[in-house]
C-alpha cells in the first residue's frame, strides 16, 4: 500500500498532471462562480479529455469537479448567490457578515474551510479504503432512514428562534418535495399532466431563487446602494482574520469536515444534505446561537467544511464500488470508463496507485485552489462595494443561467423567480428559508426510505445496530440544549 | 391601378425566381450538412449510456458530415421529455437524438404520462450496442443458480421505476420462473440498484447486460440467466433462460420469453424527427454505419461498456426501425401483461 502511495503522489508531480490539476481547479473556480455546475462543466468538458492518458484526464476532472464549491463559497459570500446547492447553507451567514463589511473575513472563513476541509476528507478517504465496504454495505434502507431522520432533525435547530416558523418551513419543503414521480408506488404527484414538473423541482432553480434573488429584493426593497454598507480597507488582514477564525474554531471545522467526509461516502445524500447538518450542528454546538443568520463566522466555517469534505468520500465510494454516489459521480464515471478505467473493486486492488493519483489529487486541488482564491480574495472582496444597480443585472444574469442550465428549461427561471418571491416574504415575516430547503432535499428521501424500510422490513424496521447507533444521535441532537444546560450548571460547583 | 401593379410585379419575380431555380440542381445532402450546426437531443441524463454513447459520437458526427452536433440532455420524465421534443421537431435534417429504444418503447406501451410520441413514427438512422437482460445475484449470496430461486420464499427483488425496463423484465422473469417474489421499485438508478443486491437489502434485479458486466467482471454478482432465447457472446457461460428453465409448453410464458428476446430489446438508436426527407435520411443512413467499421469507435465503446460489442449488435436503419415497429405491433397484449405484472408482483 505504501508503494502505490508514493507511486500515486509522484505521479501527481509529473508536469502534465500538475498542469491538468492546475487547469481543472482554473475551471472549476469560474464554474462554481458562475453558478454553472459541477456537473454541466465535466459533460462540456468530457468529451475532449477521454483520449487523454488516464492519470492526465482523470485527475483533470476531479480537480474540476472537487473545488466548484470553492468557487461557489465566493459568490455565496459575496452575492449572496450559492455558486452550487451545496454552497446554499453558507450564504445564511456569509451575505449578511459581507453586509456588515466583514466580506473578508467571510471570504477567508469560506475558502479557508472548505480548502482545509477538502485535504482534509482525503487523508479520512485513505484512511478509510481497508474498512470502507462494510460501513457502506452496511447502510440499507433503516440505516438511510435514520440518516435523514437526523438530519431532518437539524430542522428543529435551524427553527430555533421561532420553532412553529420553523415547522412550517420545513414542512412546506417536505411538502414541495413530494412533486413528482414517486417511484415505489409509481403515482404523478402533483405534476398535472407536465412533464416539467415528473422529476420534481430542480434544485438549482430553488436555492438561486430562494437566496439569491431574496437577498437582492430584500436590498431594493430597503434601498441599500451598495451590498457592504460600511466601507473599510480592503486587504489581506481581514481576509486572513477569517483564516485565523478557523483556528479558533478548529474543532468545530474538524467536526463538519468528518461529517461532510461521514455523508459523502453515504450514496444517494451527499453534499447537499452534509451542508446542512453540518450548519445546524455549528448552531446547535455555538456559545452564541442567536447570533447564527445575522453573520456569524461559525455559520460560514461549518457547511463550508463539509460541502468540500463530501467530494473525497463521494469519489471513494465510486472508485471503490463502481457506484456513483450523485449525478456529477456518475459522469465522472462515464469519464473513467471511456479512459479505460473501471471503477470498481479491481479498481482498488490492482490500480491503487491511480486511486491514490486521485485522492491526492483532490487535496491538492483544495490546497491551490485555496491558496489561488484567497490570494484574489482583496480585490473580489470591492465587489461589495458596487452599486446595486449595476449588480443587479450580474446576479440576475448568474442565477436565470445557473437555474436554466441544470435542465436547459425556461421554466427553471420561473421556479427561480417563484422562489425568489416565496423567499422575501418568508424572510420579511421570519420563516426560516433553510429549514424549508432542508425539508426540500430531505423530504423525498424521507418518504422514500420510510416506505421501503416498512415494505421490505416490516414495522420493526430501525431494530438494526447501525439504526440504534444514529438513532441514539438524533436522541443526542433533540437532548443537547437540556444536556448543555444540565452540564454547564454543574462544571460552576465542580470547580 | 397600384394594386394591380404590385399583384403583376408579385407575379413576376415569382416567375423569375421559378425560372432561375429551374435546371439547378438540388442541394446534396452531403454540401447541406456541411458547416451547419446539429441540434443532437440526448434523453437521458449526463453519464447514462445514451449521453455517454452519444458524446463520443460528436468527433465521428462531425468527420463525416461536416456539421457540428450541439449536445442537449432532454431527459425528463425517463426520457419522455426527448422523444416529445423529437416529435415535435421540424425534420430539417439538423434535428436528431440518441436514446434507449426500450424505455421509449415502454413509457409508451404502458401509457406513461406525456409520451405524447409514436416510437413507429421517427425515422431511425441506425442503432448500437442491441442487449438484452440479464438477472443477477449477489456472488457471496445463497442463490448459485435458478433451482436455488425457485426454492426460495418471499424473495425481494428490486427495480427503478414500476413501468421501467428494470421492473417489467424482473417482474417477466417471476412470472416465467414461478418464482415466490415481490418487486420493490423506486430505486434511483442501477447504481443504487447494485448496492441494494450486496447489501442484501435485495436478492437481485434484471439488468441490461452493459450495466450487469462490470459487476460481474469483477466478482460482485453472479448472472443466473439472460432473458431471451440464447445466450449472449459476451457472457457465453451464462445460460439463457430457456436453458436454465423449461418453460414447457406454456404459451403465454413462450410468448413473453419471445417478447423480451425479438422485440424488448435494448439498444442506442438514433433518431429524427417523422417525416425527415427520404434523401437525407438515406445519407445519415449511409453515414452512421460508417463508424462500425472505425477502429478508435469500436474501441471507445468497447471501453465504455466493458465488453467487446459485436457487428451483429449495431443495427442498420431499417433494422433499428423494423424491432421498434414490429414491437409496437404487439403493444396492446404487451400493455395487458405489463400492467397486470405491475398489480401482481409489485411489493
Amino acid at each position: 500500500m505504501m508503494d502505490a502511495f508514493l507511486q500515486g503522489t509522484a505521479t501527481i508531480f509529473q508536469p502534465m498532471v500538475f498542469l491538468s490539476i492546475l487547469v481543472g481547479v482554473a475551471l472549476g473556480i469560474s464554474v462554481g462562480v458562475t453558478a454553472i455546475g459541477g456537473m454541466v462543466a465535466c459533460a462540456l468538458f468530457l468529451p475532449f479529455v477521454y483520449q487523454l492518458p488516464p492519470e492526465l484526464a482523470l485527475s483533470f476532472l476531479v480537480a474540476l469537479t472537487s473545488v466548484v464549491f470553492t468557487g461557489g463559497s465566493i459568490t455565496s459570500v459575496l452575492l449572496g448567490v450559492p455558486g452550487t446547492a451545496p454552497n446554499a447553507a453558507t450564504v445564511i451567514d456569509g451575505f449578511p457578515m459581507a453586509q456588515k463589511g466583514e466580506a473578508g473575513r467571510a471570504l477567508g472563513a469560506a475558502i479557508g474551510s472548505s480548502m482545509f476541509g477538502g485535504m482534509a476528507s482525503v487523508f479520512f478517504a485513505i484512511a478509510m479504503i481497508p474498512v470502507l465496504k462494510p460501513i457502506v454495505l452496511s447502510f440499507r434502507a433503516p440505516e438511510m432512514f435514520m440518516v435523514i431522520l437526523l438530519g431532518l432533525s437539524f430542522l428543529a435547530i435551524m427553527a430555533a428562534g421561532s420553532p412553529v416558523k420553523g415547522m412550517i418551513s420545513g414542512l412546506l419543503g417536505v411538502l414541495l418535495a413530494l412533486i413528482g414521480f414517486q417511484g415505489v408506488s409509481g403515482v404523478y404527484r402533483f405534476t398535472y399532466g407536465s412533464t416539467f414538473l415528473s422529476d420534481g423541482l430542480d434544485l438549482n432553480g430553488v436555492v438561486l431563487g430562494i437566496f439569491a434573488l431574496t437577498e437582492m429584493f430584500d436590498m431594493i426593497v430597503k434601498g441599500k446602494e451598495t451590498i457592504s454598507m460600511e466601507v473599510r480597507k480592503v486587504g489581506f488582514k481581514s481576509v486572513f482574520q477569517g483564516v485565523k477564525d478557523i483556528w479558533i474554531h478548529k474543532w468545530l471545522w474538524l467536526r463538519c469536515s468528518v461529517i461532510g467526509y461521514v455523508v459523502g461516502i453515504i450514496p444517494a445524500i451527499g453534499g447537499n444534505a452534509a451542508m446542512f447538518v453540518a450548519y445546524g450542528h455549528a448552531k446547535q454546538t455555538s456559545k452564541r446561537p442567536e447570533q447564527f443568520g445575522k453573520g456569524c463566522v461559525e455559520g460560514v466555517i461549518g457547511p463550508e467544511s463539509a460541502n468540500n469534505a463530501s467530494s473525497a468520500g463521494d469519489l471513494l465510494t465510486t472508485m471503490a464500488f463502481g457506484i456513483p454516489g450523485s449525478a456529477v459521480m456518475a459522469l465522472l464515471m462515464g469519464g473513467f470508463l471511456l479512459v479505460g478505467v473501471t471503477p470498481g473493486p479491481v479498481m482498488i486492488k490492482d490500480n491503487l496507485p491511480l486511486v491514490f493519483t486521485l485522492l491526492i489529487g483532490i487535496a491538492v486541488a483544495n490546497g491551490i485552489a485555496g491558496i489561488i482564491c484567497l490570494l484574489i480574495a482583496p480585490q473580489l472582496i470591492k465587489i461589495s462595494f458596487i452599486r446595486i444597480d449595476y449588480l443587479f443585472v450580474v446576479i440576475s444574469a448568474v442565477v436565470f443561467i445557473g437555474a436554466f442550465i441544470g435542465k436547459l428549461s425556461l421554466l427553471d427561471l420561473v421556479v427561480a423567480t417563484v422562489f425568489g418571491v416565496l423567499g422575501y416574504l418568508m424572510k420579511r415575516f421570519g420563516y426560516s428559508r433553510e429549514a424549508l430547503l432542508l425539508g426540500l432535499i430531505l423530504g423525498e428521501l424521507f418518504e422514500f426510505y420510510l416506505t421501503r424500510s416498512l415494505k421490505i422490513f416490516g414495522p420493526t424496521f430501525f431494530m438494526t445496530p447501525t439504526s440504534l447507533v444514529i438513532l441514539f444521535f438524533i436522541i443526542v441532537v433533540f437532548a443537547y440544549p437540556w444536556l448543555k444546560d444540565a452540564f454547564s450548571r454543574r462544571s460552576p460547583q465542580g470547580a | 391601378m397600384k394594386s394591380l401593379v404590385a399583384v403583376v410585379c408579385f407575379f413576376m419575380v415569382t416567375l423569375s425566381c421559378a425560372v432561375g431555380s429551374y435546371g439547378q440542381e438540388p442541394v446534396k445532402p452531403a454540401a447541406f450538412y456541411k458547416g451547419k450546426n446539429i441540434d443532437f437531443t440526448l434523453n437521458e441524463a449526463p453519464g447514462g449510456d445514451a449521453d455517454l454513447l452519444g458524446r463520443l459520437l460528436g468527433p465521428h458526427v462531425k468527420e463525416h458530415t461536416g456539421a457540428t452536433p450541439i449536445f442537449t440532455n432532454r431527459r425528463s420524465a425517463g426520457g419522455v421529455e426527448g422523444y416529445v421534443y423529437l416529435s415535435k421537431a421540424s425534420p430539417d435534417g439538423l434535428t436528431m437524438g440518441i436514446g434507449t429504444t426500450l424505455p421509449m418503447l415502454l413509457n409508451k406501451i404502458t401509457d406513461a404520462p406525456g409520451a405524447i410520441y409514436d416510437p413507429d413514427k421517427f425515422g431511425y438512422i441506425c442503432s448500437f450496442l442491441r442487449v438484452r437482460n440479464v438477472f443477477i445475484v449477489a456472488a457471496n449470496g445463497p442463490y448459485k443458480t435458478v433451482a436455488d430461486l425457485k426454492k426460495a420464499k418471499k424473495l425481494v427483488l428490486g427495480a427503478t421505476s414500476p413501468q421501467g425496463n428494470l421492473a417489467l423484465a424482473t417482474m417477466s422473469s417471476i412470472k416465467l420462473l414461478d418464482l415466490d417474489a415481490k418487486v420493490i421499485t423506486g430505486t434511483k438508478g442501477p447504481g443504487p440498484l447494485l448496492q441494494d443486491i450486496l447489501s442484501g437489502e435485495i436478492a437481485g434485479t434484471c439488468l441490461p447486460m452493459q450495466l450487469a458486466m462490470r459487476g460481474i467482471r469483477d466478482g460482485n454478482y453472479r448472472a443466473l440467466f439472460t432473458l431471451a432465447n440464447e445466450r449472449f457472446s459476451a457472457i457465453p457461460d451464462v445460460p439463457s433462460l430457456k436453458e436454465a428453465y423449461t418453460i414447457g409448453e406454456n404459451e403465454e410464458k413462450k410468448e413473453l420469453l419471445a417478447m423480451w428476446d425479438r422485440n424488448l430489446v435494448m439498444s442506442q438508436a438514433i433518431i429524427t424527427p417523422p417525416g425527415l426527407a427520404k434523401e437525407k435520411l438515406d445519407f445519415l443512413r449511409e453515414i452512421f454505419p460508417k463508424l462500425k467499421g472505425s477502429a478508435q469507435f469500436r474501441k471507445d465503446i468497447d471501453k465504455l461498456f466493458a465488453f467487446h460489442v459485436d457487428d451483429a449488435d449495431f443495427l442498420e436503419g431499417p433494422q433499428a426501425e423494423k424491432l421498434v415497429k414490429d414491437a409496437m405491433t404487439k403493444a396492446g397484449r404487451m400493455k395487458s401483461l405489463f400492467l397486470q405484472f405491475i398489480k401482481e408482483y409489485r411489493l
